[in-house]
Formats: C-alpha cells, sequence, structure tokens
C-alpha cells in the first residue's frame, strides 16, 4: 500500500517537474563568446564611461562587462582576486593609488606611447595616462573678489579661517593629493605647514570631494580646493565660482589605465588600452569630459591656459606614496585636537 | 482499549480513500491546467515576438534599400560632395527615395564633417553629427550600413536608433546617407502585434536599450538582461512575475525582448489553491461524519454485547439485548439471548435435579437409623431363635442382618451378583411370611454376574411384584433375568400376578410420582435413582405382559466393568 502510494506521488512529481517553462534555450544562443568579452573595473563615472564603453564595443565587436565602484574598493577587489583574475583591465584610479598596487598590473606599452605627454607617462608602463588633472583653487564670485586668491599661501592666511572647502584627504584621493601639493608648492618644514592649514581650516572637513565646489557655490565656504575638471564641469552647469591656478605652481597628476596580471581576456584587455589612449577618445576627454588630453596632439581646450603656463611643481609621487600613512596620522591627531 | 484502535484504523482508512483520489486529481488537473496554460502562452509569446522581429528587419531592410539609392544618386553625390545648399532637387529626390517608407523614419544627408545638409525630419539645421566618433566613424569605417541606438549622452539627435551608409564617389566618403527612428517612430512600428499586458524592450548589438514600450520606462529591465546574458544567468525563474523571450534581428543586429506576464497570474493560483483547499476540507469533513457514523453503528451493538458477555461472565443470566434489526450484528445478538435463555434453563435443570439426589440421601439414610443396635437385636433373636430350636425365627433374623449390612454399606454400586444374593435373602424372609405364595426364579448370564449396579434396585422391584402382584392372594412366579447386550445388560423382573391398575399404569409413565397412600413407592425410587444414575433415557420400563407385570431396566455397563 504504502509503496503504491510512493510511486503514486514520484509519478506526480514527474508529471508537474515535466511541465517547467522553456524560453533560456535561446538565450544562451545568444550570449557572446569568452573570446569576445572583456571585464572592466571602473571608478570613472558612468558619463565618461559610458560612451567610450559603447564606442569601444561597436569598433570591436567585444561585449564589455562594467563593474564600477571607488578606486580604492576596486583595487583591493583586483588584490583578492589576484590569484585568479575576474578583471581585465583597471579602468580609472589616480596615479598614486594604481602606484601602491602596481604589483597587479601588466606592462604594456600602446602604439601611441611615444606621443603621450612627458611626465604623464609611467616608466614601466605599468599604466596608460587617461586624462591629466590639474589642482586648482575656486572661489565664490559673489563673496570674493579677483585677485583675492592667488595661490596655496592665501590658504594659510587668516583671512579664511574656517571658510575653506577641503575634503577628508583620508577619504577622498584627489584632496590627498592636493594637499601634497600644496605642502610642495610652499616653502618650508612640511608638517608645521600641515599644522597651520589644519588650523586654518578651524575644523571644517568635507567628507566628499564632490562637496567641495557645493560648499563654495552656496557660500558656506569662500574658497576651495578641487581639480579643474571638477570645477569646469560645476561652471558650466552655472555655479558662480571662478578657478585659480596657484601661482606658486600645481600638479597635474594623470588617472590611468592598467591591464591586469593573468588577464582573462588579455588581448582584448590590450585592445581596450589602445583604444583609450587612441586621438578619438582623447579628443573626446577635452571636448565632453571637461579633462586636459594627454597626447601631444590632441590640443587642449582654447579657453583654459596651456599646461606650460600652469607652472608645474615636479610632484613626488613616491614620495607621495611613502608619507601617505604619516600624514593621515598628523592630519587625524590635529583635526581631532582642532575639533575639541 | 481494541475498540477505539479499530475506530481510529477505520477513520485513517477512510481518510486514504476519501482524500487520496481527490489529491491525485486535483493535482492532476492542475498539471494540466497548468501546461496548458503555459504552452499556449509561449506559443502566443513566441509567434508575436517572431512577427515583431520580422517587422523590425523589414524596415531595416527598407531603410537600407533607401539609403544605398540615395548614395548612388548623383545628384545626391554632388550635393554632398559640394556641400550644397539647400537645393529643391536635391529635396525632390530625397523625398522620392524615402517614401516606402511611409514616414516610418526620417531621412538626412550629412557631408563628409557630419554637418546635416537635408532631411526629412523637422527643421534641424545645425544638429550635426561627429565624424570622427559614433555612427559617422563606424559607417565610414564599415563602408556600409550601420544600425546604432542613439546615446542617451548624445544630446543632438532626437531619435533613439540610427541607420548609416556612407555616400562615396570614386572611393572617397563624401557623405552620409542617414536613417533615425524616434521613439514614437519605432512604438508605431510595433504597436498592436503584442498583448496589452506584455512589454517589449528593443536592445542594439550589445544589448543596450534602444526603446521600450510604455510600461517599461525606467525600469532598467535592459540592464537586468544584459547582466543576465553576460553572467548565464537564466531569464525566467520561478519567482518573477513574467516570462522573457528574446529574438535576434540579423540585418541589424539589434535583439527584441518580449516580457509576458506569467500567464498564471497570482490571483488564479490563489483562487485554485482556495477551491483545492475547499474541498478537501469538504471531503475531510464527510470522511470523518461518515467514518464516525459507520463506527457507531457496528462497534455499539458489538460494544453492547462485550458489556453484556461481561455480566454473563459475573452470573448474571437475566441479561438480554434488544434486536433491531435482521442484520448480521443483530443476528448474534438474538444469538446470544437465546445461549443465555438456554444455559438459564440447564442450570436450573442441574439445581432441581441437586435437589432430588439430596432427597433421595436423606431417605436413604433415614433408613440407616441407628443400625448397629439392630444387629445387635436381630443376632440376639437368631441365637434365641437357634437355642429355642425356632429355625424360621433365626432364619429370618439372620437375613435381615444379612440385608441391613449390605443395604447400610457406603458402596452406592454393587455387582449384579451381590444385589442377587441380597435378593436372596430378602425372598427367604418373604417366603417365611407368605408360604407357598410365590415362586423366586433366577436367569442371569455369566456374564452380568460382575456388572455394578445400583445397591438395593433390585429389592423394591421384587417386592412390588410380590406385595401388588400376589395381594389377591394368589400363587405365582417371581422372575428376575439378566443379559449382557453390548454395552449394556437388560435386568427384568416379571411376575404372573394381577398386574399394575391401568391408571397406575399410565400415571408412572407419565412420571407424575407415587399417588397419596397408593404404594409403588418403591417402584418409583429405583426409576429416580437410576435417572439419576444413568440419565433421564435410562429409567424403569413397563413393558406390557400377557399377565403380571414386566418391569426392565437397561443400563450401560461403564468402562472396564463387567468382567
Amino acid at each position: 500500500m504504502k509503496t503504491r502510494v510512493t510511486a503514486l506521488l514520484c509519478a506526480l512529481f514527474l508529471i508537474l517537474s515535466a511541465c517547467a517553462a522553456g524560453g533560456d534555450a535561446d538565450l544562451a544562443a545568444l550570449a557572446p563568446a569568452d573570446a569576445e568579452r572583456l571585464t572592466i573595473y571602473t571608478s570613472h563615472k558612468e558619463a565618461v564611461y559610458g560612451p567610450i564603453v559603447k564606442e569601444f564595443e561597436e569598433r570591436t565587436g567585444i561585449w564589455v562587462e562594467v563593474v564600477t565602484g571607488g578606486t580604492g574598493e576596486l583595487l583591493e577587489r583586483i588584490a583578492s582576486e589576484a590569484a585568479s583574475p575576474r578583471c581585465d583591465v583597471m579602468f580609472g584610479g589616480g596615479v598614486e593609488s594604481l602606484l601602491s598596487y602596481g604589483s597587479l598590473f601588466e606592462s604594456y606599452t600602446g602604439a601611441g606611447a611615444g606621443l603621450l605627454k612627458p611626465g604623464l607617462r609611467q616608466e614601466a608602463d605599468l599604466w596608460t595616462p587617461f586624462s591629466s588633472l590639474p589642482v586648482v583653487l575656486i572661489y565664490n564670485t559673489r563673496l570674493v573678489s579677483p585677485g583675492e586668491v592667488t595661490g596655496w599661501a592665501d590658504l594659510l592666511n587668516e583671512t579664511w579661517k574656517g571658510k575653506i572647502a577641503f575634503a577628508d584627504p583620508a577619504v577622498s584621493g584627489s584632496s590627498y593629493t592636493a594637499a601634497i601639493t600644496m605642502l610642495t608648492a610652499l616653502e618650508g618644514d612640511d608638517w608645521e605647514l600641515l599644522e597651520w592649514f589644519i588650523e586654518n581650516l578651524d575644523g571644517q572637513v568635507l567628507s566628499d570631494s564632490g562637496d567641495v565646489v557645493t560648499a563654495v557655490a552656496s557660500g558656506n565656504c569662500y574658497v576651495g580646493v578641487t581639480l579643474e575638471e571638477t570645477a569646469l564641469k560645476r561652471q558650466a552647469q552655472g555655479d558662480n565660482i571662478a578657478i585659480v591656478y596657484p601661482v606658486e605652481g600645481t600638479s597635474d597628476l594623470p588617472d590611468g589605465t592598467a591591464l591586469i596580471a593573468g588577464a582573462p581576456h588579455r588581448d582584448n584587455a590590450r585592445a581596450f588600452l589602445e583604444f583609450v589612449q587612441s586621438e578619438d577618445v582623447q579628443s573626446l576627454v577635452v571636448s565632453d569630459f571637461f579633462r586636459r588630453s594627454v597626447r601631444v596632439d590632441v590640443a587642449d581646450r582654447e579657453d583654459l591656459p596651456a599646461a606650460d603656463e600652469l607652472a608645474l611643481l615636479d610632484y613626488d609621487v613616491a614620495w607621495a606614496s611613502a608619507v601617505k600613512e604619516e600624514f593621515l596620522r598628523r592630519w587625524a591627531m590635529l583635526n581631532g585636537e582642532g575639533v575639541s | 482499549m481494541k475498540q477505539s484502535s479499530y475506530r481510529r484504523r477505520l477513520l485513517l482508512d477512510f481518510l486514504l480513500v476519501g482524500i487520496l483520489p481527490l489529491v491525485v486529481c486535483l493535482s492532476l488537473i492542475f498539471v494540466v491546467f497548468r501546461s496548458t496554460i503555459l504552452r499556449s502562452a509561449e506559443t502566443s509569446a513566441r509567434s508575436q515576438l517572431a512577427g515583431m522581429t520580422a517587422c523590425l528587419g523589414e524596415t531595416v531592410e527598407t531603410c537600407d534599400t533607401v539609403l544605398a539609392r540615395l548614395g548612388q544618386d548623383p545628384l545626391v553625390v554632388g550635393a554632398l560632395r559640394e556641400s550644397a545648399a539647400r537645393d529643391t532637387q536635391v529635396y525632390s529626390a530625397l523625398y522620392a527615395a524615402a517614401a516606402p517608407l511611409e514616414r516610418g523614419a526620417d531621412i538626412s544627408l550629412y557631408d563628409a564633417d557630419g554637418h546635416i545638409l537635408y532631411t526629412t525630419g523637422g527643421g534641424r539645421a545645425g544638429e550635426d553629427l561627429a565624424s570622427n566618433w559614433g555612427l559617422l566613424a563606424l559607417a565610414r569605417e564599415r563602408e556600409g550600413l550601420v544600425c546604432r541606438r542613439v546615446s542617451p549622452y548624445d544630446t543632438v539627435s532626437r531619435g533613439v536608433m540610427q541607420l548609416a551608409r556612407p555616400v562615396s564617389e570614386g572611393g572617397t566618403t563624401v557623405g552620409y546617407a542617414v536613417a533615425e527612428l524616434s521613439e514614437e517612430q519605432v512604438g508605431a512600428l510595433f504597436a498592436g502585434m503584442y498583448d496589452d499586458g506584455s512589454e517589449i524592450v528593443l536592445l542594439d548589438g550589445f544589448w543596450d536599450e534602444v526603446y521600450t514600450s510604455p510600461g517599461l520606462r525606467d525600469s532598467d529591465l535592459a540592464v537586468w538582461l544584459r547582466t543576465q546574458l553576460l553572467s548565464g544567468g537564466s531569464l525566467n525563474d520561478e519567482t518573477g512575475d513574467a516570462e522573457y523571450y528574446v529574438e535576434r534581428e540579423d540585418l541589424s543586429g539589434f535583439a527584441l525582448a518580449l516580457r509576458q506576464p506569467k500567464p498564471l497570474a497570482d490571483w488564479v493560483m490563489r483562487l485554485f489553491y482556495i477551491i483545492a483547499g475547499v474541498s478537501i476540507l469538504v471531503s475531510l469533513l464527510l470522511c470523518l461524519r461518515v467514518a464516525v457514523g459507520f463506527s457507531r453503528r457496528i462497534f455499539e451493538p458489538v460494544s453492547s454485547l462485550n458489556r453484556a458477555m461481561a455480566q454473563v461472565e459475573g452470573g448474571d443470566l437475566d441479561v438480554r439485548l434488544s434486536v433491531p434489526g435482521t442484520d448480521e450484528i443483530s443476528q448474534l445478538s438474538g444469538r446470544f439471548n437465546r445461549m443465555t435463555e438456554r444455559l438459564k434453563e440447564n442450570l436450573n435443570e442441574s439445581v432441581r435435579q441437586q435437589q432430588e439426589l439430596g432427597d433421595a440421601q436423606i431417605r436413604m439414610m433415614q433408613a440407616q437409623l441407628n443400625p448397629h443396635f439392630l444387629y445387635n437385636t436381630l443376632d440376639t433373636l437368631k441365637w434365641l431363635g437357634k437355642i429355642n430350636r425356632v429355625e424360621e425365627v433365626s432364619t429370618i433374623s439372620a437375613d435381615l442382618a444379612d440385608i441391613l449390612r449390605r443395604s447400610i454399606s457406603a458402596q452406592e454400586f454393587v455387582a449384579l451378583r451381590e444385589e442377587l444374593a441380597l435378593l436372596e435373602r430378602y425372598v427367604e424372609i418373604q417366603k417365611i411370611r407368605f408360604p407357598g405364595k410365590f415362586e423366586y426364579v433366577t436367569d442371569v448370564a455369566g456374564d452380568a454376574l460382575e456388572v455394578p449396579v445400583p445397591k438395593l434396585m433390585l429389592q423394591p422391584l421384587v417386592e412390588n411384584a410380590i406385595i401388588h402382584g400376589f395381594e389377591d392372594g394368589s400363587h405365582g412366579v417371581v422372575r428376575v433375568t439378566a443379559r449382557r447386550q453390548g454395552g449394556q445388560v437388560v435386568v427384568t423382573v416379571q411376575d404372573n400376578g394381577v398386574g399394575m391398575a391401568p391408571e397406575s399404569v399410565a400415571r408412572f409413565e407419565a412420571r407424575q410420582g407415587p399417588e397419596e397412600g397408593g404404594g409403588h413407592f418403591g417402584l418409583y425410587n429405583v426409576d429416580a435413582i437410576l435417572r439419576l444414575h444413568y440419565g433421564q433415557d435410562h429409567g424403569l420400563v413397563l413393558v406390557p405382559a400377557e399377565k403380571g407385570t414386566c418391569i426392565r431396566a437397561i443400563l450401560p455397563v461403564k468402562e472396564g466393568d463387567g468382567k
């Protein structure tokens, strides 16, 4: 009796399971082969990577899978996947960040390497520069008259105490670059300068680099430190801010694109590296992204000061990486005292 | 306890019989219903999708034809080469070429630098395209038809998809012919080709969204589809509320996805489950009710029978069961009633027999009163008779003493030989009392001598014959015969006297007991004793005789006796 019932139930179950809906078979047929794929980790915003990735797909027929995230987060992920990499290309990230994860990358010298602006190309070609990003000062045009702010020294001036928009360098890579640029530009003992600067911030530290322009444009702060790209973009959106290129000089660290060592789709990754430093993409960097090109044969926007007018400082990336821990420790300590 | 376990088993069986077929039927119905619906939904979705893909392919082909024709028109080539200003002749050629599209797409002509020169769309001067990026760059590179979605970052174009062909002259690209479809035009293309509840997504060659039907705007469905495609995931799972079907259009490389709501909506399933649940519940209750009723019909009579038997076991024979019908249980109850009745009758009978036996024993004991005194007296009489030479007194005393001794012995049965010896003594006395009145003859077979018979069974019969048979003073013969006949011994006492009065015979045969003051007590006593010892069938029989009385007793010889 019992076995008969069991048999009946089994038969019922078989009938039930035979009725599962189909349709997935077509999907597998449409999926691209592994050789037609590329996986990119990017810290760029979609407005930047979107058009480039799309154009790359259309031109090469390679399907690109994009994973987005913060620079540090993605580099950590690549490091954790180092044994069997999923990612082919790290697209984005400042050179300081890329340098500290240099062992994850495979060097690649693109066809256009010779046309890269001097100083932007990595010696070992561990990454390809994508765009150059000068650090600038901004001020609110309604609160500050032209000429009142001219350089880094003004940030130590008591006049602007508590009115400076500056992002936390522990969180924002560009903010750390800005701080190191300032220490490099100004004469004197670096740690004393840092102490003064923090005193002048008067405990006001923004948690995100995007907040700097907002704080200045809204009048919460009078002056701010940010990247040229960000400032130009917000200017184009109508924010009442002006850009100052510091008289003491500034840095124009590029962000880069790196080929991951052991990338599963190495050839496609190389094709992508070639593509991002191609003339077409570099033109787009200038025309659509408010950035500066890394190629000598692609002209920057005419309304911007030329690179050689920026009094570019000799920014020591290796040193910046080396002192980062010490810097952040002092930053946290001084800020902690400043707040309390 | 046994009863309740039967009840439970009965209930379980009823549930099995009542619920299982129902559940099986419901499941089968559900399976058939579901597979039919799903199959028909899938068929209709696939045919709709195929129709729309074909329609898209047709449109792309028509656009291609139109663009190709424009590229070969010398008028158009010339106008593009020179980046000529608006020329009505070129426009007329453009409209004529675009006619097959029936305004399903806008056709534009761009020069080599991407400047727009002519368009069938709205006045869009200055809506130029990049020539080194995107559509035109790709068209130049491919030297053929290019089909692309319009990038969401493209602030210039108004459409959602563009098709382009380079226009060449002598190997150099002089311009581009472009067809552009706006959201409305794409929507019109597929209008009415899919069900109301369904939605469609048009994907480009890399599965980025080109167009979605109005119900899916801002849904990110295209992103999900692409993720599933690249991760090798599934579009249709059990939990989702929709089924997805995808088909690729080969000319454009675009893919069309149809999103069809699950044909078995939640409420249908809920309704089905409710109906199934209710019918199972009803059937459950019915089973319970029937099982309880059934067990009551069977087990209540059984348990009352059980109770009645327990009462009988305790000695109460007056218990009776009601017999409500003619079914098996009622028959059983009737049989039980009859059985107890019979049992009670038997008990009464055996009590009565015990009483009778007791009475006879009492009578016999009374007859044994003070035997030693009587012995001694009789012994004295015997010796007195001898001393005084009165032989009769001496003989009578000796006989009487012997009779007395034998009759008071504790044995109930004696050998027939001994009974005959006692009878001899008795006859000797009676012969002295009634000299010459009768003759006594015995005729006993040798093999009957040792058969045990109840003590003193012959003496009352012989006495009856002597006293009643010859009471008129006549002379006669008393004959005692005994014969073995198989397992029985037949003892007959016969006289040739006056015989018994007919009423006495009738009375005896009816076993009505001796009449008051009438006599024949001995006869009745022997009859009673024989019946007590051997059973009702072994009493005395009055054998009809020509003269006198003939009394016969047929006694079974007990096993091991009578050697």
